[in-house]
Parts: C-alpha cells; sequence; structure tokens
C-alpha cells in the first residue's frame, strides 16, 4: 500500500488499491517495462523485528515495521481522511463497524514470495511476452487494498529510510470504494463527479489545491480559457442527474464525458462557494441517494432552481478552466496518542490471518491453480492462535469466514455459531450463518409444500437480524430474508415486510429487492404497501424488461382472480 | 471640556450618525457595473443556421461579431463604432452607437444600421439637419465585404440655393427586408421638406420621404417613394407606400389615409374605423383603432383594436373582402400592441423563409410569445421545459428550423443567448448580455398579481435584498412615471442597484398604468393621487403579507408622475412613509399643465412671435413706406406656435379645473410635507420643467423647510451608467440618514462635575 515517493508527486505516495493494478510509476524508474505483483504474503523472514501492534480510531495495525514508521503510516492515513472530508464529508464515506486491518512490513522484513509462486504469477500475468520483452522488471507492489463486504483491510511494505519523510496520497480507486460503499449508494453522477473532482486534487498539503479544471478537450478548455464568450453546451440538470441513455442523436461516448465533466464541474461549484452552498449539495446527495430526488428538493436544498445553476455553471465554468480551487481542511479530532506494543499471538493471527483470507478471494479470481496455497497459508495463520486454546469470538469469525471464503462450509459453519455465541460484531458473519443456516433449511424443509416451518426461518432470520443491526447494510441480507418468507408458511406482518422496506432504503436502485418487497406484501393481502412498491419500481426502473415485472405484478394484483397464488414470482 | 462630557458627546455623536455603511453594501463600482446597459445590442442566426451575428458593446467601443456556429472559434469582427460624447448635448459622459437594425437577408449578408445618436429633443421636423448620423451596411458570414448601403447622403435632397446646387441629407433607416427580393432591404429616408419661398409656413411639418429598395450586394439602389408629408408612412412589406399618418404640426388631430395601392392590390379609402380612427388628445387613453403593419399579403393589415373591448387586441383586415378576417388575438386584461405608436410592428413576428405572421408577442405580467405555427409552440413548450422560471423568447431561427436563437431573461439573471438544436434537444449557451453581474449577488425577483380587498387586479414585481442591513427589511416602493406607462417584467437594473442597498423593492402597475386595459387606465382620472396611493397602499399590504418587511421603515422613489405620487404620499399619510425621492417630478399640477411642456414647445413659442413680430414690423414698414396714400394693405395673421401633441395631451387629460389642479399640487401644501425629502431635478426635462422643482422648494422655504435638491443633467434619462451611479449614491445617502435612522433617543447630557 505504501510506495517509493517519486519526485513528480512531490515525495507523495499512493495509498494504493491492487484491484485496480499498479497505480503509482516512479517518475525516475529505469528504461524498460515495470510488471507489479501484488504482494502475496507466502513465507516471511524468522528474523527480523517482532510484530508490535496498535490501536488508532478506525484501525487495528500489525506491523514488523519502526516504531516512528509505522506511527507515521497511521498519522499519514488520518490527516488523509481528514483532507478527504473537504469533498466528501463523514455522511458520504462508507464506515464499517469492523475497523479497518493494516499490516506493515519493512522493505528490509519483506514477505518472502516462494519462487514458485512467482513463476506462476508470472506465467499467469505476462504469460509468453515475458520471453518476447527485453528490459523487463517486476516489482512486488508495494501497497495494497483488499476489501471483503463488511472491512477493509491493507497492506504496506515500507522502505523506512525515506518513507518517514514522505507524504501519502489516496488513489481514485481509495476514493471510489469509499463512496460507492456508502449505503445507500450516492447517485452515479456523484461518485463520477467526486472522482473526476479528486483527478484534480493535490492532497499533499493544506489547503488541498485543485488545479483549474480540465474541459472535455484540451483544445475545448484552451478557448473557454481565452474567450469568455466560447459557448457552452451543458445538460439541462435532469439530464445530468438522470441515469438515462443519451437522447437520439447524441454521440453515447462524447455524452457520457460531457456528463462527467459537468458532475465535476456541479460539485466543483458547490465546494467554491460559501459553506451553505456545500452543505447544501451534501444534504441533496443524501436525499438523491435514498430515491428520486427532483426539482423541488434541489430548490428545498439549494434555494434555487435548476436553471439558476445551470446558468451558474456555465458563469463558473469560464472560472473554473482557469483558476486552482483551494479547499482547507476543518479542524478534525486529534489523534490520540499512538503507542505500538508488541502484538500477541493472538493478534497476530487474527489480523495477519484475515488479510491472507483476503488474499484467497483475490488469488482465486486471477490465478486459481494458486489458491489451494493460500488457503493452507491463511489456515496455518490462523489456527496457530486457535490450537493455543484461543477462542476469541474475533478469531472465531475470522475462521469461519476463512472456510466460507475457501468454499468449505461444513468447516465454517462451528467457528460461526461459536463467533456468534461470543458475541462478535461483524455483519458478514452473522450473516454467512444465516446463509448457512438457510442451505440446511433447503436440503430438509419441515413444512408441507417444500417449505420452511417457523423454527427453520426464525433460525435464518435471527442472525439475519443480528446482521442488520450493524453497518454496513449488506443487500444479501435483505436478499436472503425476503427469500426465506417467500419459502415460508409463517404470516408475514407489516412490521416483519418493513425489514424489506428498510433494506430497499439502503438499496434504493436494486429492482429486485423492490419486486420482492412489493410480491410480498401482494402475498400477505397488503394490497396499498404493494402498490406503492410497484410504483417505486416503476418509476426507479427505467429497463423495460424491469419495468414489464413491475407492470405484470400490478395487473396480477388488480386482477379480479388475483389469488396469492397467481401472482408471478421471480422478478427483475 | 471635563472628560467625562467628552465621553457623552462623544457617545451621542456616535448614536446620532447615520447607520455606518456595511461591509457588503454596494461600492460605487458595483453600482456601476449594476447600471451599465447590456453588451449585447442585437444579435440574429442566418438563414442556414450556420453563423451567428452579434453586436458586443464594450470598453469604449461596438463591434459585430460573426461566429460559425459549428466551429465557434472561427470568428470575423466587424468595428462598427466608437463611443462619443453626444453633440450638442452638454454630456460629460460618451454614448454608444446604436443598431436598430440587425438582420440576415435571404441571400446571406448581414445587414445592419449604426447609429451615433444625438440629442431627441430636436423634432426632425424642425431643423435642417438629420438628428442623428445614420449608416446601412452589408457583410458576408465571413466578415468580408462590407459595403455601406447608405448614409445620410446617398438620399440627399437636391435643391438650388441661388445658383448653386444643394444637395441637403437625409437620414436613412431601415423599414425591413424586401418580402420580393432576398437581395434587397427597404430604406427610408426622411427629412424637413424645402420651404416655398416667400410662404415659410407652408410647409412647416412636412417631410421630404423617400421610400428606397437597396441591392444588399451592390448598394444600387431603386427609388419606390418620393412625397412630402404631414406625418409617417407605413409601407407594405413589398416596398409599396400605403397608409399615410397625417399629423399635420398646427393640428390636434391626427388622420389615417389611404394611398392608392399598386395594380393589382386593393385599398383601405372607405373602410374608415375598420382600420384606424382619428387620433384626438381627447380619444388617445380611449376607444380607438389603428392600423399596426401589412402582412407579407398586401391585401392583409394588421390592426389593434379595443373597440367594443376593454383591452386592445390584434386583427387583420383583408382588403379585398373589405372586412375583418378570423384572426384574433387577444389576452384578458392585457393590451395587446402598444396603443401609443400607431405603425409599430415590433410585436409581430415573421417567419422569413415562410412569407407568413407566425406569432405575436405578448407583454403581459410576464414577455412571452402567442405562436400562431403549431411547429414554433410546440418547440417554445420544450424550451419552456428546459427553463422553466426563465422568460425564454424565441429571437430567430434557421429556415430549416432545425436551430433556434432563444434569449432568456428573469430570475437574477440581466440576459442570455442560446441556440436550442433541436435534433439534439440541446441548448448551448452562446452569449451573456451582462457578464460583469455575478448571480450570486443579484437579488432575487418576482412577479406579482392580487386582487385588493375592493377588488381591483394590481400587478408588480417584487425585488428581495439578498443581504438586507436590517431585518426585517425596510421597502422602497418605486413609482413609475405613469400614468400611461407600466412597469415591465424581465430584469430591472434600478430594482437590483436598490435592493442591493438592503430595501425590498415594490414596483406596483397602480390604476392609470397603461397595458391592463381602458378601464384601468382610465380610473385614475377620478381621483389622481388617492387612486393610485390606495393601489400602491394595498400592494405594501399585500408584500408586507408575505415576506418579512419593516412597515415602518417604508420610502418612496419616483421618476415624473411617480415622483408626483410619491409626494402626495408624504402628504396623505405621513404615518406610513418615512421619507422619499423624487425624480422630475411635478409639484404643481396647474402650471404644469398651463406652461410648455418642454424646451422644445417654449422656442416654438417663442419663434411664433418672433415671426409675428417680423411680419408686424414688416407690415408697418410697408404702411410708412406708401405714406399713407393707398388703403393698408391686410394686416398678416398672427403666426401660430405648431401644436404639440403631448401637451394637449396632457391638459385634457388632468382636465381645466384650476381649483382642483390646485388643491392636488402639492407644492400649494408644503405645509403638510413633513417627512425628509430628495428632490432630483434635471432642468433641461422634455415634460417637467426646472420650474416645478423650484415651484416645490420655494414653498417649502416659506413653509421653513428645506427639502434637499440634487440637479442632474439628461445623461441620467438616457441611462448613462455613470450619471445614473452617481444619483443613486446620493439616493443611498439619503436612504441611510433618513430610513435607516435607528431611532435611538439620547437622553440630555448631564455635565457631572
Amino acid at each position: 500500500m505504501i510506495s517509493q515517493p517519486t519526485r513528480r508527486l512531490r515525495q507523495a505516495v499512493a495509498l494504493a488499491f491492487v484491484l485496480a493494478g499498479p497505480v503509482l510509476a516512479a517518475a525516475d524508474a529505469p528504461a524498460g517495462r515495470v510488471v507489479d505483483l501484488p504482494p502475496l504474503t507466502v513465507s516471511e523472514p524468522l528474523n527480523g523485528p517482532p510484530w508490535r501492534y496498535l490501536e488508532a480510531p478506525g484501525f487495528e495495525v500489525l506491523s514488523r515495521s519502526s516504531d516512528e514508521a509505522t506511527q507515521h503510516l497511521v498519522r499519514e492515513m488520518h490527516r488523509l481522511n481528514e483532507y478527504l472530508r473537504v469533498m466528501l464529508p463523514d455522511e458520504l464515506q462508507a464506515r464499517p463497524a469492523v475497523p479497518s486491518i493494516v499490516v506493515i512490513y519493512s522493505e528490509e522484513t519483506k514477505p518472502v514470495v516462494s519462487q514458485e509462486v512467482v513463476a506462476e504469477l508470472l506465467a499467469g500475468q505476462v504469460g509468453k511476452k515475458r520471453n518476447a520483452e527485453k528490459n523487463v522488471r517486476y516489482r512486488s507492489m508495494p501497497n495494497m487494498q483488499l476489501n471483503d463486504k463488511d472491512a477493509m483491510a491493507f497492506f504496506f511494505i515500507l522502505e523506512e529510510k525515506n518513507f518517514t519523510n514522505s507524504r501519502l496520497v489516496l488513489t481514485p480507486d481509495f476514493v471510489r470504494n469509499v463512496i460507492e460503499k456508502r449505503r445507500p449508494s450516492p447517485p452515479p453522477w456523484f461518485i463520477e463527479g467526486i472522482l473526476g473532482l479528486y483527478d484534480t486534487a493535490d492532497f499533499t498539503q493544506s489547503p488541498v489545491v485543485f488545479t483549474a479544471l480540465p474541459w472535455l478537450t484540451p483544445a475545448e478548455t484552451k478557448k473557454l480559457k481565452q474567450d469568455a464568450d466560447y459557448p457552452r453546451a451543458l445538460l439541462s440538470m435532469p439530464e445530468l442527474f438522470s441515469a438515462a441513455r443519451p437522447p437520439r442523436g447524441q454521440d453515447p461516448e462524447q455524452y457520457r464525458q460531457l456528463r462527467r465533466a459537468q458532475a465535476v464541474l456541479f460539485i466543483r461549484w458547490a465546494l467554491d462557494g460559501d459553506r451553505a452552498r456545500s452543505e447544501a449539495l451534501w444534504k441533496y446527495v443524501v436525499r438523491a441517494s435514498a430515491g428520486p430526488a427532483g426539482e423541488e428538493v434541489f430548490q428545498e436544498c439549494f434555494g434555487l432552481g435548476y436553471v439558476d445553476v445551470q446558468e451558474r455553471l456555465g458563469d463558473y465554468l469560464t472560472l473554473a478552466v482557469d483558476q486552482p480551487m483551494k479547499l482547507t481542511p476543518a479542524a478534525g479530532t486529534p489523534l490520540p496518542p499512538l503507542v505500538p506494543r508488541l502484538a500477541t499471538d493472538l493478534e497476530i493471527a487474527r489480523i495477519k490471518g484475515d488479510w491472507e483470507r483476503l488474499e484467497i478471494g483475490y488469488v482465486g479470481t486471477r490465478y486459481p491453480q494458486l489458491t489451494e496455497k493460500y488457503v493452507e497459508q491463511a489456515r496455518r495463520t490462523l489456527r496457530r492462535a486457535y490450537d493455543k486454546g484461543e477462542r476469541d469470538p474475533r478469531l472465531l469469525a475470522v475462521l469461519g469466514l476463512c472456510e466460507c471464503d475457501a468454499g468449505n462450509d461444513a468447516l465454517a459453519r462451528p467457528f460461526l455459531e461459536a463467533a456468534v455465541r461470543g458475541g462478535v460484531l461483524r455483519p458478514r458473519a452473522d450473516y454467512e450463518l444465516a446463509r448457512l443456516r438457510y442451505a440446511e433449511a433447503q436440503t430438509a424443509p419441515a413444512a408441507p409444500g417444500g417449505r420452511f416451518s417457523g423454527a427453520q426461518a426464525t433460525a435464518v432470520l435471527e442472525s439475519l437480524a443480528d446482521a442488520s443491526r450493524q453497518p454496513p447494510p449488506l443487500l444479501e441480507i435483505y436478499a436472503l430474508a425476503g427469500e426465506v418468507w417467500s419459502r415460508s408458511n409463517v404470516a408475514l406482518s407489516r412490521l416483519n415486510l418493513s425489514v424489506l422496506e428498510q433494506g430497499i432504503a439502503y438499496f434504493p436502485r436494486n429492482p429486485q429487492l423492490v419486486y420482492q418487497a412489493a410480491w410480498l406484501n401482494a402475498r400477505q393481502g397488503f394490497k396499498a404497501e404493494a402498490e406503492a412498491l410497484i410504483e417505486r419500481g416503476l418509476k426507479a426502473e427505467p429497463d423495460p424488461a424491469s419495468q414489464s415485472y413491475f407492470e405484470l405484478l400490478r395487473s396480477a394484483l388488480n386482477s379480479p382472480e388475483g389469488k396469492p397464488s397467481s401472482l408471478p414470482g421471480g422478478g427483475p | 471640556m471635563n472628560r467625562r462630557l467628552a465621553a457623552s458627546a462623544l457617545l451621542a455623536a456616535l448614536l446620532l450618525r447615520p447607520a455606518p455603511a456595511r461591509a457588503d453594501a454596494p461600492t460605487a463600482g458595483e453600482i456601476a457595473a449594476l447600471l451599465r446597459p447590456d453588451r449585447i445590442l442585437q444579435v440574429a442566426l442566418a438563414p442556414d443556421g450556420h453563423h451567428l451575428a452579434y453586436t458586443v458593446h464594450d470598453e469604449g467601443k461596438t463591434v459585430i461579431f460573426i461566429i460559425d456556429v459549428d466551429d465557434p472559434a472561427k470568428r470575423a469582427v466587424v468595428p462598427l463604432a466608437y463611443d462619443e460624447v453626444m453633440r450638442d448635448s452638454g454630456d460629460h459622459e460618451k454614448t454608444p452607437a446604436h443598431v436598430p437594425f440587425f438582420r440576415w437577408s435571404g441571400s446571406g449578408r448581414l445587414v445592419f444600421s449604426a447609429e451615433r445618436p444625438a440629442l431627441d429633443v430636436v423634432d426632425v421636423r424642425r431643423k435642417n439637419a438629420p438628428a442623428n448620423t445614420t449608416a446601412v451596411y452589408a457583410v458576408d458570414a465571413d466578415g468580408k465585404h462590407v459595403l455601406m448601403l447608405a448614409d445620410e447622403d446617398t438620399f440627399a435632397v437636391e435643391t438650388m440655393r441661388g445658383n448653386d446646387p444643394v444637395s441637403l441629407p437625409r437620414e436613412p433607416r431601415v423599414v425591413d427586408l424586401a418580402a420580393d427580393d432576398p437581395d434587397s432591404v427597404l430604406v427610408e429616408a426622411v427629412r424637413p421638406a424645402l420651404r416655398v419661398p416667400g410662404n415659410p409656413n407652408a410647409t412647416v411639418g412636412q417631410l421630404a420621404t423617400g421610400l428606397f429598395k437597396v441591392n444588399v450586394h451592390t448598394g444600387k439602389f431603386q427609388k419606390l417613394y418620393e412625397r412630402d408629408v404631414n406625418g409617417s408612412v407605413l409601407y407594405d412589406r413589398q416596398g409599396n407606400a400605403r397608409i399615410l399618418l397625417s399629423a399635420p404640426i398646427d393640428q390636434k388631430v391626427q388622420s389615417f389615409f389611404y394611398l392608392p395601392p399598386p395594380a393589382g392590390q386593393a385599398d383601405g379609402k372607405g373602410l374608415g374605423q375598420l382600420l384606424g380612427d382619428d387620433i384626438s388628445p381627447e380619444n388617445y387613453l380611449g376607444t380607438r383603432t389603428f392600423p399596426v403593419g401589412f402582412d407579407p399579403d398586401p391585401n392583409i393589415v394588421y390592426v389593434a383594436s379595443n373597440a367594443g373591448r376593454d383591452t386592445y387586441g390584434l386583427y387583420a383586415v383583408d382588403l379585398r373582402a373589405r372586412r375583418r378576417t378570423g384572426f384574433a388575438v387577444e389576452v384578458p386584461g392585457f393590451d395587446v400592441a402598444g396603443f401609443q405608436a400607431p405603425f409599430s410592428d415590433s410585436d409581430l413576428v415573421f417567419d422569413r423563409s415562410r412569407g407568413k405572421l407566425v406569432g405575436v408577442r405578448i407583454n403581459g405580467l410576464e414577455a412571452s410569445t402567442q405562436w400562431l405555427d403549431p411547429d414554433l409552440a410546440q418547440v417554445q413548450a420544450a424550451l419552456d421545459g428546459k427553463l422553466s422560471g426563465r422568460s425564454a423568447r424565441i429571437v430567430d431561427w434557421d429556415d430549416a428550423r432545425a436551430r433556434f436563437l432563444v434569449l432568456t431573461s428573469g430570475g437574477a439573471d440581466p440576459g442570455r443567448y442560446y441556440i436550442y438544436q433541436r435534433e439534439q434537444d440541446r441548448l448551448v449557451q452562446f452569449i451573456r448580455c451582462a457578464p460583469w453581474i455575478d448571480l450570486d449577488k443579484a437579488n432575487p425577483g418576482t412577479s406579482f398579481a392580487f386582487d385588493t380587498p375592493e377588488g381591483v387586479h394590481l400587478t408588480g414585481y417584487l425585488t428581495l435584498p439578498r443581504a438586507p442591513l436590517i431585518t426585517p427589511p425596510p421597502l422602497l416602493v418605486y413609482c413609475h412615471a405613469g400614468p400611461w406607462q407600466r412597469d415591465d417584467p424581465g430584469f430591472n437594473r434600478d430594482a437590483q442597484v436598490l435592493a442591493g442597498m438592503g430595501f425590498v423593492v415594490l414596483q406596483v402597475n397602480y390604476r392609470g398604468s397603461a397595458g391592463f386595459g381602458t378601464q384601468f387606465r382610465e380610473a385614475i382620472r377620478q381621483d389622481l393621487d388617492r387612486i393610485p396611493l390606495a393601489d400602491i397602499r394595498a400592494a405594501i399590504s399585500w408584500a408586507s403579507a408575505g415576506h418579512k418587511i419593516d412597515r415602518k421603515r417604508v420610502a418612496l422613489l419616483g421618476e415624473g408622475f411617480g415622483g408626483y405620487l410619491a409626494l402626495r404620499a408624504l402628504q396623505l399619510y405621513p404615518d406610513e412613509f418615512r421619507c422619499a425621492v423624487t425624480i422630475n417630478a411635478p409639484t404643481d399640477l396647474e402650471l404644469w399643465c398651463e406652461k410648455p411642456e418642454s424646451k422644445q414647445e417654449q422656442e416654438d413659442d417663442m419663434e411664433a412671435s418672433a415671426t409675428s413680430m417680423r411680419q408686424m414690423q414688416r407690415y408697418f414698414r410697408s404702411m410708412n413706406s406708401r405714406g399713407g396714400a393707398r388703403p393698408p394693405a391686410q394686416p398678416p395673421e398672427m403666426a401660430v406656435a405648431p401644436v404639440n401633441f403631448s401637451s394637449e395631451f396632457r391638459r385634457w387629460y388632468f382636465g381645466g379645473d384650476s381649483a382642483r389642479l390646485a388643491a392636488l399640487s402639492p407644492a400649494r401644501h408644503p405645509e403638510l410635507l413633513t417627512k425628509p425629502l430628495l428632490l432630483i431635478q434635471d432642468p433641461e426635462d422634455k415634460y417637467v420643467s426646472a420650474g416645478q422643482a423650484s415651484a416645490l422648494r420655494t414653498a417649502m422655504a416659506r413653509a421653513g423647510a428645506t427639502p434637499d435638491y440634487l440637479e442632474i443633467t439628461s445623461e441620467f434619462a438616457r441611462g448613462l451608467p455613470g450619471a445614473r451611479t452617481r444619483v443613486f449614491t446620493a439616493m443611498e445617502d439619503f436612504f441611510n440618514l433618513n430610513l435607516y435612522d435607528f431611532n435611538v433617543k439620547i437622553g440630555e447630557t448631564k455635565v457631572q462635575k
């Protein structure tokens, strides 16, 4: 996750996101192509400094680097989070309840990747090209982020000599992840706009400086700079906010490009005003995340209509392409004293094992032939503490999740049952347990007609209820709840079904969830609620195929012979 | 001085000072920026839709830009004129050139006229030289081949002075593009007619009027019409003179005459009231019909009429059938087409390529267009959807109707031009009328309409201060210079400046205002002051009910008759208004109606007297030379001063009841003026002479009061930003002192030993 500082980025290093591949190339790198390999641990040196543990707000750190470097890294991460708020307030960021784990090695003690693994990785990554190209250098990526449904994990290899004087920057993919994981998810225009704006930001200093805005093409930008009267074709605000396809006669790529550029312009305009204007933007995005927000909502937030703002954007464009914008981060929460200490065996197993567990999924999608090695590695690490009698629920949860990720549901369940009994707070652990119970119920439905009995349903729903009480909200929780209800004979109250509506509030753009909730309400005889959900689905879902499902359900609901059994199941 | 006494005195001084200027109070520069006129005077889209031409006034000059719509970086620049100090004006500021005509010919040449204006107090009928300096040009879309088509000399009147040929210049005015020839433009040239030797009065007021068809590529022209006329001529769109509005300089009544039509066309003779009534001071505001303009079909003439109805509607008369057609544009509550100016067809929208009337502009509560063409109505609907909250005016379009030039205004925006690309359903912003105005610093404005408890339907405009000085903010009632005028929709610079000073600005179309029908216009005559003031007070109550307003801080500002109303409001309702500013306000109605209205009228009177004197002197000399040998010749008739229609109308409107006028005159009751007053007066004002301000000042001085007084020049009335800034800055000082007085009561200073 840490890279060597580069001159080009003014000693900045990136907090990178391996899912997007390596994002930082050294400006002073020698000639020839550089292939970055993911820093996947297979084994590590027995010698070297011991593992140190550090707790900071939002993070649990396990480090084999110096305390100074570790503290510097944590301070930088804290600073970056504070700076990020100038363009993305907390309320619009995903914040899982589980602290993010950070695993740090120093360059000197970096983990050894076995030659066999490297060979296989390289074969998979570059294939035949490897022999064809000369001057190709291979190196491990210095930093990486892996995500679970309910947590984030970071891995760093620090070159301590230079690192303590360097500054970090966030990669765009990190920022994307933070926005996209927020529930309900912000509208696409906002995500695109924030990422576009972030591309222009320099996060190494305060105030944060955003360069003059590049507009569509360099030539277009130049013309706008030179001539305040140069025509500007902006989308109307409804077009900007809509996810609809480009109108007839428009080039789709140009239209997409314009929509993205205008989203950046709009966000920048909102941030470049007084505090009230940026507050208005946050308020509007929160409203628009929860569902369709028309001009009335816009007016309520900004005190201006769509056309008022469109005019202002046209005027502001002249300034934006010419001048940088500076935003000063507010004085944030001070970081408490960072006191590293020796890590316990349990902490080493749990944190390092969790990171290695996350590698399983990553390797599995890219290098399936290596999956088993990584499963073994993770198991080894986690079992080291378990075998010594450690029964910490968090460790048990990771053990259970590790087996789930490895595809061994049977091995996973005892760990998860024990973790949940121990009171672990991790929504994915509760969800996975519910899933396993559901799978079990499926093999032997206890009610007639292949349906679940009340007890079977309750066993699953209890776990889902626990999961739903912890952030971040997971779509799977609500989808599974709907599935369980649809397969059980239990009479449902409105209170029961309101759980699905809670899910819709978190995932308003998911047509399946809306359809499932409408269908269940209809089946239980809550016609008005079903109608309202159908209406919502029709309004929110521009896809004609999905719309036809809702229309079908509506006609069945309103037909004279409409019986619960005649309602079309499935969904978009 | 004792230290404590000194401290008390200092405290008192601090408390008594007018409210200190706010940190965000508008600076003189900001006021000047708001008052700076639009930089865009004219815009036109080429018939092929590929070129957009517009004028820009900036940095002391006016230029034309012609841009390629598809590649806007390709731009041709045609210099037009530098600003100049208007000749004979005594101005300090320079005035930009006017561009009265700016259109693309059917063959793709841009035709425009440039006018360096002179003082318009000079009536062209009384002068030997044209008032303005105007020239007509044409240019290609690439900015090349600029050709002057006409100037004052092009259509000069040739005559002899003694034995020498003399060429008398004649000012050209573009009437229209010729409907029957894409390469030609119709240009009218007018100057005072030559006086007949020996009978100087015979042709006074007659105008040598010619109409020429000018080729926009070559400048060659063909004379279509030439005649000395007593008034103005309406031409059909082929260039034939069809109707004469005869307005002899010595008569009160103006009449329409129908000129012989070209072969194959019908004339209006005998149609009488179907086409137009005589215009007299008595019927000017009453029931009338008058021609507005011709259709591209020369047998169809459009007329405005309020006969048989309260508001003016627009109708068409078929000269062949000798009756009105089924065409009618009527808008309940609003006059369609102004009643002041016959032969003014600026409200009619024609599609040049299709050769037909397609829409009528409506000056309602908001500006709008009633489209007669369903296709354009559809485009308008699309634009209204995209530009909700704005007035979107389709100004021009290409022949294929693929691109439309659209002017938007409203809200806090002074205006901007877009091209609407129909196929892509896309609006592209091209030009802003006043880019120096920051929308975030402009004050929100809105129109309103409501019915008073007495059942009077009132309309107007309210501008709210973005940053009031105090909460709730004070109210400033801005009275327009009616009667027979009105407040118009759209961005109002004055209201913006005043709202920028922290006022809620209320403009109300009180009864007597124009544009809302005869009954509304005439209602004021029953009670010249209390009826409009009742409407103003009702509007204040209405505004207070819906907006936070400090009813204890209500001030008035009025120009002309509006200033008169402000004075009367202070006199009649002193508890409701804190102070007032008047600009060129009549203060003594009796005096105002008796005295000549303007300097021009004074000059006319003096000239008539001098002429009579000279004639009498000649008569007596001839008597003396004869030595009484023969019977004396008939004494000459006294020369009569030309009739000033405006003065005649005013005298009729206000009536001849001296006692009533005296009772209604603020200057006759100075003791009632107990509130602070700022009188602003242009001594050269056309309508209200300096005597009106001095009458009030003298009367108030006798009553022991002294109003503030500010003398201005006509630069203010002509909208020159420097002059207006000075006046508005003075107003701000006055209001700060008299309206933002926080009314802190200070006890008597006690000297403590």
